[in-house]
């Protein structure tokens, strides 16, 4: 009896219908019978209920009307919710679960809420700073400031043959065609004013390109990198020329041979010669851009870089390891906001041990 | 949106298809956002309708848990009378509770989501349901028992 009583407890109550399951029944034929028998019943209990309940997307607007959101609702959803909400009056006189589902929509109705504010709390106020300004000096050059206080500067130059110049640090600039480029001090993009999609490069850039047909070639002293529309970072040196890619496909040429960088990966062009053999880049070496960039990067590694760039320590639970973080972030959001962006993509909360020195990034039992 | 799915499902693989099938639901709807202050509505809208949808199709694989060649013999046609009346029969021997919680577990709702939902404990609902299968299997027996012609 013992025995049964187990078998019993795992088909009834499994989550999965695992091989254990499956031999309990093979191995008692009576038991399997009255499981199959139970299994209809059950189903069939799901199917009249499923029957005389209005539609899942019904019962989100009834839930939604009810916590008093009918401001989320069109026109055509609010004139149906009367003959909704009488379907389920109706049905909740025969169905004993209704109130309980109704109930759980609305608990699933303020986790929603509590997890948009969560995320809006961490980048709305900076938003607002950040909005685009244009300046008609500049014409085609929309500039995007990071932070207005920063001592970051470009600066324009049109030649009269049409040949643009920038040279500048730190800030993003937009071009012509959406794409954007941020120019390490020193550095100097220069493109004609009618093809901004062809541009030369010395220096180091880190470039946002828009997808387009027409490619995006940047031109070094030493190769020429073309895509369609990806990110990826260029180093031009005396010497050599390194292209990283984050986004994207691109091929990079040089000395008539080319190779194509996959999301990740890296090249080295030395002068007079073909683009060595791609490999895998470090995350660290875009991070003179002011850039944190991660693609399916463990959250223990996302943790390591901003402990690195921002010297401090950030302890990460253990129950959090396997899991991995797309996303691009700027160092000029600060630490705090970006450790809330991304506790928040992993459903977990950031506690500040020592502000300033010390955070916590803590798994939330669901 | 993630943040939403880990809150109602736990860490799980599926969050990631959660949150990706919510998004191509707003990206649908794009057209018709006029206005960004819709936008939460529109996130949270397909959001809401993701998740139903996936307790609903939790458990599905059910199905396959008798094979095709081996089928137990109450895997029987369905619109035998006597077969049916079983399963009429056995529906009306359960209490509302244990209704209630078929009917949560039918709608894909874990046994510790359910105790959560009812104000119960797990262990609670699982010995409900345990008593509703035994109830069950008396009833059927009584029936059955009528049902064999005395000699």
């Amino acid at each position: 009896m013992g025995l049964m009583d187990d078998s019993l407890d795992l088909i009834l109550h499994t989550d999965a219908w695992t091989d254990d399951v499956r031999a309990a029944l093979d191995a008692d034929p009576v038991l399997a019978s009255r499981v199959a028998l139970w299994l209809q019943v059950s189903e069939a209990a799901g199917r009249e209920l499923q029957h005389d309940l209005p539609s899942t997307e019904e019962l989100v607007r009834v839930a939604l009307a009810r916590s008093g959101r009918t401001d989320l609702l069109n026109t055509t959803e609010r004139e149906s919710l009367t003959d909704v909400e009488r379907r389920l009056e109706a049905a909740s006189e025969t169905h004993p679960a209704v109130s309980a589902i109704m109930n759980r929509l609305s608990d699933d109705i303020r986790a929603f809420d509590d997890a948009w504010k969560s995320v809006n709390a961490a980048t709305a106020p900076k938003r607002t700073d950040r909005a685009p300004r244009r300046s008609s000096v500049l014409r085609r050059v929309a500039w995007t400031t990071a932070a207005a206080a920063a001592l970051v500067f470009a600066i324009l130059v049109r030649a009269p043959d049409g040949m643009q110049r920038i040279t500048g640090a730190g800030i993003p600039i937009t071009l012509a065609d959406g794409s954007t480029v941020r120019l390490e001090s020193g550095a100097e993009l220069s493109f004609q004013e009618d093809s901004p999609r062809t541009v030369t490069l010395s220096g180091r850039a880190f470039f946002d390109v828009v997808p387009s047909d027409i490619p995006f070639t940047v031109a070094t002293d030493d190769a020429v990198t073309a895509v369609l529309g990806t990110s990826f970072g260029v180093l031009d040196t005396p010497t050599a020329t390194d292209v990283t890619v984050v986004t994207g496909r691109v091929s990079v040429s040089a000395a008539g041979l080319s190779v194509i960088l996959e999301p990740g990966s890296a090249t080295h062009v030395a002068s007079g010669t073909a683009p060595s053999e791609p490999e895998a880049a470090n995350p660290s070496d875009l991070a003179w851009s002011g850039l944190f960039i991660f693609r399916d990067t463990p959250i223990d590694s996302v943790a390591a870089i901003l402990s690195d760039a921002f010297s401090v320590e950030i302890q990460v639970d253990s129950v959090l390891s396997p899991q991995v973080l797309t996303g691009t972030f700027d160092r000029d959001q600060g630490l705090e906001e970006i450790l809330a962006v991304v506790a928040s993509a992993l459903g977990a909360s950031v506690e500040p041990v020592e502000t300033g020195h010390r955070y916590r990034i803590a798994a939330i039992k669901p | 949106m993630r943040g939403f799915f880990i809150n109602r499902v736990g860490l799980r693989a599926e969050v990631d298809d959660l949150t990706q099938n919510s998004l191509i639901r707003v990206h649908r709807g794009l057209e018709d956002l006029k206005d960004n202050s819709r936008l939460k509505a529109f996130a949270m809208k397909g959001a809401l309708y993701e998740l139903q949808d996936y307790y609903r199709g939790r458990y599905r694989p059910k199905e396959t848990l008798f094979d095709a060649q081996d089928p137990p013999d109450q895997q029987v046609d369905p619109t035998n009378s006597a077969h049916r009346m079983d399963v009429e029969t056995a529906l009306s021997s359960l209490t509302p509770k244990a209704r209630e919680i078929i009917e949560l577990r039918e709608s894909g709702f874990r046994y510790e989501e359910i105790a959560s939902m009812i104000d119960s404990t797990e262990a609670a609902v699982k010995m409900q349901v345990k008593r509703a299968f035994e109830r069950m299997r008396d009833a059927l027996a009584m029936i059955l028992m009528l049902l064999i012609p005395v000699s």
